[in-house]
């Protein structure tokens, strides 16, 4: 990395060299026969350079690569980006990486694969079953001209288990992520098994108004609004609806959301962010109240508070390194006044459960906009669930749906943003929703 | 990049192949005022198969010295698995293929690329009701090499650029977002004059602003060719990519060949040698040639997209349409360029047989999950006895595959392709993927709105 950052400062006067080393393994069985099993190693290589009050930005698969300073430099000229600033500040630890999970073999993972297939299969041996597992390892390194050399390790565990219907599509679904292996309980797969069941009963609602809980994983499409909302840029844009509002009740009371990158064995635990500075836990709403925006360097500068560690170089659709670093989620964590999820459901007269929807990408997402089809809810009536939704959609803002939250269950799921997970929600109650049926 | 530094690697036993990439891309991203990034982003890697055991083992790299250590891995990984799975139908190619574009966007300068994309920005923002702006000029060149020990070896380059815009108008509390793209093909002159498309885009956009809200429910709808190629590609095309049958009885069966899905005159077909559209291409990244597919014809299933290991599982021919985001991924079934091919009906008489529904124009993104679908459009207009009348807004679509299929009623007399390729599946972004559609009439179709 030094010889790159020599090589760079030649031409430019600072620089910085960002080097991943990626490992993954990943196994899947589907109706109990194993598919595709997959690995990978892979180098990423990125060079940000400085040069009078101009940045340049390129990447590589190589420390060696003869072109990467040329490129950066070619950047650097064509492009009006301001001079990026490097950190020197050393992170404190994080728990970001679990030995174990880099032991586990890619014949362990598929011993793994076939040990909950059994046990789902012991359970309901007429539910065909999807199961995958996928292991990654990250070595991330970054130095900088001043002076700032860290490194960090980083594991990551990720199951999803489904079911099939009898038409062959994808039934229910329960996923889990964490940076060490984590036991499935029996009491997850008898829920997931008991979702599978209600699939058989199929309600078709009316255009209605009704309470309406989203799963934790299903927070995932309302967190990228809220996500749009409190990114930096959008707020120096001037279109997020929450520009100027720091301090404002903008959500309910009930409800507060914080982005952790320290916390322990997360989905996207880091010790510093892809600009070097260091993991933080920012609360973004505090009881419903604004209270920061999530930032990069610059954009913090400019709106007069700290950097939050959240500068990530990857892009909605993509994990790999095609971008200059850009403000995403770390851990996003949903917290507030909780209650019993099996109580929650109880209390709710007539109402939908909703654990899988498509569409998180659709609409305008910065303003908070969702119309999301429910691929996957239930239909809860007095306080029991009676069957699964069929051909319904949701739709509303979260600046609406989010004043109206009536309680925030126990058990915490990771949340999914369309292809990758964002951080861990509990289900959550909302007391009305706009619901299009047949 | 030469054949011979991964041809010797190839194990003899059972099947295994090999694709080495590299790829040497060039974004160009404006905001809504400057060009605030340009990166030039050069990344190469392989990706190794091995068939050995009872499914195929696979392995990415980065480091063009760790070839072997993948054939390794993949060959552990294919042991793993029990049985002993044969490929049945593979082809065998030995070909050389080059790009001959006829204005070579490589030949261009950075700077022209940011001027032109430049004078696209200035006349968007040039209204004062659009307050935001993405754009985006993007070009990706390819060159990959496909070998197998089965004899294929395959040198292939591809290339593809294009220009595309999101741009939001505001009034109010009111904002209202847009898509334009332009290009998707190999030659750097799709993206010149095209000044006239972005001035209608930018009138339709701060239109949109004076439009009003449906209530959600059901409508009779037209689809134009933007939104009915996205209609076909989410509804359909996902579910005719045939590794999803692999292992899959139930949905096979639900799938099968001659089944009736949709009226007579509504036909489906994929086509990646047709070219000058994001999803066209000659090799697969299996190898196999690409190859026109009729998925529907005469309302009837009568094809599939396949892999070799799909079109083996099913005993039917490769169809070429194998294909990974990059170097870093296998190979999975995707569609080329789909579309719905032309009918017998004019626009005019689509519209005349409509007394209470929407017209919509403008794909705003999708997705599929087995038989159900949900999608986005950018706006539409009411149609009232017969008559376009008032424009609408903030609209998306969801709707049952097999149902909404047979609510099919008219395919217009026109095909229109759009400029801007994507598509994601199995966390991979492929930009190479084309879609289009002639206009289609669909009675009762779900409607998200206010």
């Amino acid at each position: 990395m030094q010889n790159l950052l020599n090589r760079a400062l030649k031409v430019a006067d600072a620089g910085e060299v960002y080097k991943r080393d990626v490992k993954t393994a990943s196994v899947s069985l589907k109706m109990g026969k194993l598919k595709d099993i997959q690995g990978e190693k892979k180098r990423e290589v990125s060079l940000r350079i400085n040069k009078g009050d101009r940045m340049g930005f390129a990447v590589s698969n190589s420390l060696e690569d003869e072109t990467i300073v040329e490129r950066a430099l070619v950047a650097l000229e064509n492009q009006e980006s301001k001079a990026a600033e490097f950190p020197s500040e050393s992170p404190r630890m994080v728990f970001s990486y679990s030995q174990e999970v880099e032991k586990l073999t890619t014949k362990d993972l598929t011993v793994m694969v076939y040990k909950l297939h059994d046990r789902l299969n012991r359970k309901a041996p007429d539910v065909p079953t999807a199961i995958s597992i996928h292991k990654t390892i990250k070595r991330v390194a970054l130095k900088n001209s001043s002076g700032f050399y860290e490194s960090y390790d980083y594991s990551n565990l990720s199951i999803s288990l489904g079911t099939i219907t009898e038409k062959g599509f994808m039934g229910a679904s329960k996923e889990f992520s964490s940076g060490k292996v984590t036991e499935i309980t029996d009491r997850e797969l008898d829920y997931l098994l008991e979702m599978h069941k209600l699939g058989r009963t199929q309600i078709t609602l009316e255009n209605e108004r009704l309470p309406v809980i989203f799963s934790g994983k299903v927070m995932g499409a309302l967190m990228l609004r809220v996500l749009g909302g409190v990114h930096g840029g959008n707020v120096l844009k001037g279109v997020s609806p929450v520009k100027n509002r720091i301090g404002e009740q903008v959500f309910s009371e009930k409800l507060t959301i914080r982005d952790d990158g320290k916390m322990n064995f997360g989905v996207n635990t880091c010790l510093f962010d892809d600009e070097g500075t260091p993991a933080k836990n920012t609360i973004i709403y505090d009881k419903g109240k604004l209270k920061s925006y999530l930032v990069n360097r610059d954009q913090a500068k400019k709106l007069g508070q700290e950097p939050t560690g959240n500068a990530i170089k990857r892009s909605l659709f993509s994990k790999e390194i095609e971008d200059k670093p850009s403000v995403f989620d770390t851990n996003l964590i949903i917290e507030g006044e909780n209650r019993e999820d099996e109580l929650m459901i109880k209390g709710v007269k007539r109402g939908i459960l909703i654990t899988g929807v498509m569409g998180a990408h659709t609409g305008n997402i910065n303003q908070g906009d969702f119309s999301l089809n429910i691929s996957s809810g239930y239909l809860i009536e007095e306080g029991e669930l009676k069957g699964q939704v069929k051909g319904a959609m949701v739709s509303g803002n979260i600046y609406e749906l989010f004043k109206n939250v009536e309680a925030i269950g126990m058990r915490y799921e990771v949340m999914r943003s369309i292809f990758y997970h964002m951080g861990y929600s509990p289900m959550v109650l909302f007391s009305e929703a706009s619901i299009v049926g047949k | 990049m030469e054949i011979k530094n991964f041809k010797y690697a190839l194990p003899k036993e059972g099947f295994s192949d090999i694709r080495y990439q590299e790829y040497k891309n060039t974004l160009i991203k404006g905001t809504k005022e400057k060009i605030d990034e340009v990166s030039m982003i050069r990344k190469n890697g392989g990706n190794v198969r091995v068939l050995k055991g009872g499914g195929f083992g696979n392995y990415a790299f980065t480091d063009p010295a760790d070839v072997e250590m993948a054939f390794r891995e993949a060959t552990i990984a294919s042991e793993l698995n029990p049985g002993k799975e044969t490929l049945k139908r593979v082809e065998f190619h030995m070909e050389h293929i080059r790009v001959s574009p006829e204005k070579d966007p490589r030949s261009i300068s950075v700077k022209e690329k940011k001027d032109l994309l430049q004078k696209y920005i200035d006349l968007i923002m040039d209204n004062s009701k659009i307050v935001d702006l993405e754009s985006q000029y993007y070009e990706q060149f390819t060159d990959t090499i496909i070998l197998n020990n089965q004899g294929t070896e395959i040198r292939q380059e591809e290339l593809i650029c294009g220009m595309s815009f999101r741009m939001t108008s505001k009034e109010g509390t009111l904002t209202q977002m847009t898509r334009l793209s332009f290009g998707g093909t190999e030659s750097f002159d799709e993206l010149l004059n095209k000044e006239q498309e972005v001035k209608e885009k930018v009138k339709q956009t701060v239109d949109l602003l004076h439009a009003k809200t449906i209530s959600g429910g059901n409508y009779d709808v037209i689809l134009d060719s933007d939104v009915g190629g996205l209609f076909i590609h989410e509804a359909f095309g996902h579910l005719s990519e045939s590794d999803n049958l692999i292992g899959n009885q139930t949905l096979a069966e639900t799938m099968e060949l001659g089944t009736k899905f949709a009226m007579k005159d509504f036909n489906v077909i994929d086509d990646p040698t047709k070219k000058g559209h994001p999803g066209s291409y000659v090799f697969d990244h299996e190898g196999t040639k690409a190859k026109k597919v009729s998925l529907i014809t005469d309302g009837n299933l009568t094809g599939r997209l396949h892999s070799m290991e799909s079109a083996s599982y099913m005993d039917e021919d490769p169809t070429g349409h194998a294909r990974a985001k990059n170097f870093g991924f296998t190979p999975i079934v995707r569609m080329g360029n789909i579309y719905i091919d032309k009918g017998t009906s004019t626009l005019e008489q689509m519209i005349q047989s409509i007394d209470d529904g929407l017209y919509l124009f403008g794909s705003a993104g999708g997705q599929t999950s087995g038989e159900t679908f949900t999608f986005a459009v950018q706006g539409g207009y009411r149609i009232e006895n017969g008559r376009i009348t008032d424009m609408v807004r903030d609209i998306s679509l969801t709707g049952h595959l097999f149902t909404t299929l047979k609510n099919i009623e008219m395919v217009g007399n026109y095909v229109e392709f759009s400029k801007a390729g994507g598509c994601g599946k199995a966390g991979q972004i492929l930009i190479q993927s084309g879609k289009g559609s002639a206009p289609i009439k669909i009675k009762n179709m779900g409607i998200g709105g206010q």
